[in-house]
């Protein structure tokens, strides 16, 4: 097991360099850079000092060494100063990522609460009203983009229901009620886009359990059907649906990173995209590799959780 | 000597578009997926015939009028006939699905064949590249290589294009490691065919329907894709009428006129459900191990 860890770990680092290398080289392909941006803002800065500040970021230099400068500083916890703002990157990535991390996990939450129970419900009950609304539910969210429900649920909410969480962060150690009212209605979002797989997942998983021999002699047995289904089907279902989540990581953190968009919540989505259109190097590279690094982990994690779920796994 | 059956025995042959449609008519999510595939494809083919206005002719006194009356669905900001431009809308949408599904075909299907087939290091090396490139969320991958090449229609299909090939790849990759060891493969390969004959002429041929299935999939994905990219202002640049690029004018005038974000957004939800459908009901027919 330490092996395995170790060795996947070994893997991730690799990975992460080669994420490093293709952020790293393609911002920097971005038609204009920084300084000429600038320069478009500030029409009188002559051609002399739009090379003085190239020299002074060090953008004239070769693209390599701008490589190994920079990872040399990130491995050393240091992910440089913002071009545009001139302050250090990472404390700017640390107050946004809770904000980005609190709406992942609550809409990861919302979607495994709602999702594994109606999955289940209709793989057991195959024919009923709700099974049909769950493969119905599921297909919507699959089909409708998170942008544009969270879009419509806004619009629901302001003008008929009266609310709306959205506007200034309120951190949950000062207001936990106001943040996870905050909260509300984009991970409610999210969740829904991810209960699409879940559900499906979850219903295909436990209808070709409940098949299986071992189940028909529980039933035979006279155990109680509820048991059969909790503690004989789900627990072996549970492999395939913990495989979709661990796919679905890198889908989560896209959609939270567009539904900051559409509920003006200040996290690193936001970040991402503002960085993106400014041409702010050092923080796009920043905030991509740390999102990047975010899921790796998270897929390892979701891999050793098997071990748990299932007694059977063994890494070597 | 006897070739064994091919992997999807049980499975249509999917050139025979004909049968496979018939089964398709026989299921009621197959008729509703064709319903609305059919739907797409004639709106977007019969688009100057069934819109009512240019979709790009700005008329300065009916900004944001509400639907009804000569604009059924309503009017923009800029005046602009809604109805014409989601009709419109229906070719870029189109476009952007069919050719960001090829560009992620021609990058992963043969790296998926060639890793399949080969194996060893080159596998190994594809394969890894392939992984790096898909630990990135999709959409932020997206976003980065539209930034590269700059926000405009063609870099959109570039960008989903790009992102979309680990998959077809690894989905691609699976069958052809089963298929080749298979007794026909060996009995090609016996008889002296090349292997560039025996990856095209034999094993193609037989993983269609996981690449058809696929496609699918991947051209819904790439709808969503590119609506949420023009969404961010990253994706197809304003005039230009696609659904994603009416729903960020939609954002910012939805509590006025809420309907210019509504119908661009029902118009994505109908167009990828209907490939979603689609998808499903294909690999019910060509695949029946993963029929779910």
């Amino acid at each position: 097991m330490r092996n395995y860890i170790l060795r996947r770990l070994a893997v991730m680092l690799v990975s992460l360099v080669g994420v490093s290398i293709i952020i790293f080289v393609s911002i920097r392909l971005v038609p204009g850079d920084v300084v000429s941006l600038m320069m478009g803002q500030q029409g009188d800065m002559a051609a002399g000092q739009a090379e003085q500040i190239r020299k002074l970021f060090g953008l004239d230099r070769p693209m390599y060494i701008q490589y190994f400068d920079w990872a040399g500083e990130v491995l050393h916890g240091d992910f440089g100063v913002s071009l545009r703002s001139g302050r250090p990157i990472l404390p700017d990535i640390l107050l946004r990522a809770p904000i980005t991390l609190e709406l992942a996990v609550l809409s990861a939450l919302i979607a495994l609460v709602f999702s594994i129970p109606l999955g289940v419900f209709a793989a057991v009950k195959r024919d009923s009203l709700l099974a049909l609304l769950a493969q119905v539910g599921s297909l919507g969210g699959l089909s409708i983009p998170a942008f544009w429900l969270g879009t419509m649920i806004i619009l629901v909410s302001s003008h008929y229901l009266n609310f709306y969480g959205g506007g200034t962060y309120i951190s949950p150690r000062a207001d936990l009620v106001g943040n996870l009212r905050m909260f509300a209605l984009p991970s409610l979002t999210v969740g829904f886009s991810l209960s699409g797989a879940l559900v499906r997942y979850t219903r295909s998983a436990m209808l070709e359990i409940l098949g299986e021999d071992y189940i028909r002699t529980a039933r035979a047995k006279g155990l109680w059907e509820l048991r059969v289904v909790l503690r004989h089907a789900l627990p072996n279902a549970m492999i395939p649906i913990i495989t979709v989540l661990g796919l679905q990581l890198g889908f989560l953190l896209g959609g939270v990173v567009v539904i900051e968009s559409v509920f003006a919540l200040p996290g690193m989505g936001r970040l991402v995209v503002d960085a993106i259109n400014q041409r702010d190097y050092p923080m796009v590279q920043g905030v991509i590799l740390l999102l990047t690094s975010l899921v790796m982990m998270t897929s390892l994690v979701v891999d050793l959780l098997y071990v748990y779920v299932d007694p059977r796994v063994r890494y070597e | 000597m006897i070739a064994e059956k091919p992997l999807h025995n049980n499975a249509q042959p999917p050139w025979q578009v004909w049968r496979v449609f018939r089964r398709l008519l026989r299921k009621p999510s197959g008729v509703a997926a064709l319903a609305l595939v059919g739907v797409l494809l004639a709106v977007a083919i019969f688009a100057p015939l069934l819109a009512p206005f240019d979709p790009l002719e700005l008329v300065s006194n009916q900004r944001l009028a509400p639907p009804g009356g000569v604009y059924l669905l309503g009017t923009d900001d800029l005046g602009r006939d809604l109805l014409s431009r989601v009709i419109f809308g229906s070719r870029i949408s189109l476009k952007v699905g069919l050719i960001s599904v090829a560009i992620s075909m021609l990058i992963g299907g043969p790296l998926g064949l060639l890793a399949g087939y080969v194996g060893g290091w080159f596998d190994e090396i594809a394969m890894r590249l392939m992984d790096i490139l898909y630990s990135f969320p999709a959409i932020i991958l997206a976003m980065l290589i539209t930034a590269m090449l700059g926000p405009s229609l063609t870099n959109t299909m570039i960008a989903i294009g790009i992102v979309g090939a680990p998959g077809f790849s690894r989905i691609i990759r699976g069958p052809v490691l089963s298929e080749k060891e298979r007794e026909y493969i060996q009995a090609a390969r016996a008889l002296g065919a090349s292997p560039l004959y025996i990856l095209l002429g034999h094993i193609l041929p037989n993983i269609l329907a996981p690449i058809l299935v696929a496609s699918t999939i991947s051209f819904s994905l790439a709808l969503l894709s590119e609506a949420a990219l023009s969404y961010l202002g990253l994706g197809v640049q304003p005039p230009e009428p696609s659904w994603g690029t009416m729903l960020l004018t939609g954002k910012r005038f939805f509590e006025v006129a809420p309907w210019t974000a509504i119908f661009p957004g029902l118009a994505i939800v109908i167009a990828v459900l209907g490939s979603n459908l689609l998808g499903d009901a294909l690999r019910d027919i060509l695949d029946p191990r993963l029929k779910k």
